[in-house]
């Protein structure tokens, strides 16, 4: 009987040791799996999101710069399918500062710039719903992803192993081709004339050569819940970069992108204040968000 | 039309415009949208230009392609166009009829047809949408949507982000 009690007891001391065991030694392919089934169980949770961006431009009659940044806070809850964000985004050379909030709550969508709320009618709101759900599509990035190990670190006390992530191309030139145009919108510098032709195709291998997109994620060893994420995109262009004729010119532009996420599981409700009730409301499609802030020609 | 010609004309807008290149997913995200605007919206999103003018197509707006073909945008939209989509960007389990052939579908139907799901995927610029295959291969929407997987994704994502109004 006591042989029994013994060799019980090392039965379950080994299977209280396995699970700790392969947390130790997951590889990535393990890594995707268990951050895939963390979020199965995911009720609620919150975030908050600072980026920073500085574009420098120069050629040989000026010398610019584009610097600015934005805060973003979020709460979700997957279970009423509700959620809110609130974006503070500050121009650093004017000072300008653009405040707005996002409310998802009983099917409608309420957004709020300044004093005015504007009410969006929708139709699909698994869509709208997706789209507050920012833990999914962050862990989709580190899916699509060739991710390793790289270390080991506490995030609020929680043991974490920190990962790094190296896009699909796809996700990789996404990031890098919009941040190409993005500069270029803010910028003194003329867009070059071949970006008017349909036909112009930019080059592949030396942009890539001259950039660079740098994922960091920081996952529980717990849990395997995504706990951090930084995101760094910067690249460089130039008439030799982009293989044009133009006279010469170079831009910098560097995003940096950083992502917390806690409170899993705490309770969240999404409040509408009472004001929210003398709004806009708004039936078009995407096109009138844009609107909404007086971006658009009439 | 909104298009690289007009690019002076987002000068005037610039401030907000870079503003919104640091929007989250939720900016861009679609909302409720009447058939007109769906059409236009999807136009747009597949990286393509959308323009109306009253001396083409009746006043109907229009879908204009990189090679500066176009197409009526509810049709582009419905799946009509006879835009000539290769088959061979489809994994090979792909449901290839010929009564129904692939340039009839939307790249959503085209994915979910072969198997494929839908997945949203986070940048800083915006989440963007992919087609991920049972096989593992992972395919852009827009890149779909014009008959291809991959290729230049540099110009397709920004053409799109520059022509949205």
């Amino acid at each position: 009987m006591k042989d029994i009690s013994i060799i019980v007891a090392a039965i379950s001391l080994l299977l209280l040791c396995l699970p700790a065991a392969f947390a130790e030694d997951a590889n990535a392919d393990q890594l995707k799996q268990m951050i895939t089934a963390s979020a199965d169980n995911l009720t609620t949770y919150t975030y908050t999101r600072s980026t920073e961006t500085t574009i420098d431009y120069s050629n040989k009659s000026l010398q610019d710069k584009f610097s600015a940044a934005k805060a973003t806070e979020g709460k979700v809850n997957l279970t009423a399918q509700s959620g809110w964000w609130s974006n503070i985004l500050t121009n650093n050379a004017s000072g300008e500062v653009l405040t707005w909030q996002g409310y998802f709550s009983n099917g409608t969508e309420y957004w709020k710039e300044g004093d005015n709320w504007t009410k969006f009618i929708i139709e699909n709101p698994e869509e709208i719903m997706a789209d507050y759900d920012e833990l999914v599509s962050q862990m989709a990035l580190l899916i699509y992803s060739n991710l390793s190990i790289t270390g080991t670190e506490a995030v609020d006390g929680e043991d974490c192993y920190i990962i790094a992530a190296d896009p699909i191309p796809v996700i990789k030139e996404t990031i890098l081709g919009t941040q190409i145009y993005a500069a270029y919108l803010a910028s003194p510098i003329p867009m070059p004339d071949e970006f008017d032709s349909q036909n112009f195709s930019l080059d592949n291998t030396s942009i890539k050569a001259n950039s660079n997109v740098s994922i960091t994620a920081w996952v529980s060893k717990q849990t395997s819940l995504l706990r951090r994420m930084e995101i760094d995109s910067s690249i460089t262009i130039s008439p030799s970069i982009l293989k044009i004729e133009e006279q010469d010119f170079t831009i910098k532009s560097a995003l940096k992108e950083r992502t917390d996420y806690g409170n899993f599981g705490d309770t969240v409700q999404i409040v509408l204040a009472p004001e929210s009730q003398n709004n806009t409301p708004r039936t078009k499609g995407a096109d009138w968000r844009w609107a909404v802030f007086g971006l658009v020609e009439p | 039309m909104k298009s690289f010609k007009n690019f002076k004309n987002f000068k005037r807008i610039l401030p907000g415009l870079t503003v919104l290149a640091f929007l989250s997913s939720g900016i861009l995200a679609a909302v409720a949208e009447d058939s007109a605007d769906q059409a236009r919206s999807y136009c747009v999103k597949s990286g393509y230009l959308y323009s109306s003018s009253p001396g083409i197509n009746g006043g109907q707006g229009i879908c204009v392609f990189p090679d500066k073909r176009w197409c009526d945008c509810q049709a582009f939209f419905q799946g009509t166009c006879s835009r000539n989509l290769n088959p061979n960007i489809l994994p090979g389990y792909a449901s290839e009829t010929e009564a129904e052939p692939m340039w009839t579908q939307s790249s959503e139907s085209m994915c979910r047809g072969s198997g494929g799901i839908l997945r949203t995927v986070h940048t800083p610029y915006g989440d963007i949408t992919i087609c991920a295959f049972p096989d593992g291969r992972t395919c852009d929407m827009k890149s779909l949507a014009e008959g291809r997987c991959g290729g230049d994704m540099w110009l397709t994502y920004a053409r799109s982000w520059l022509d949205a109004p």
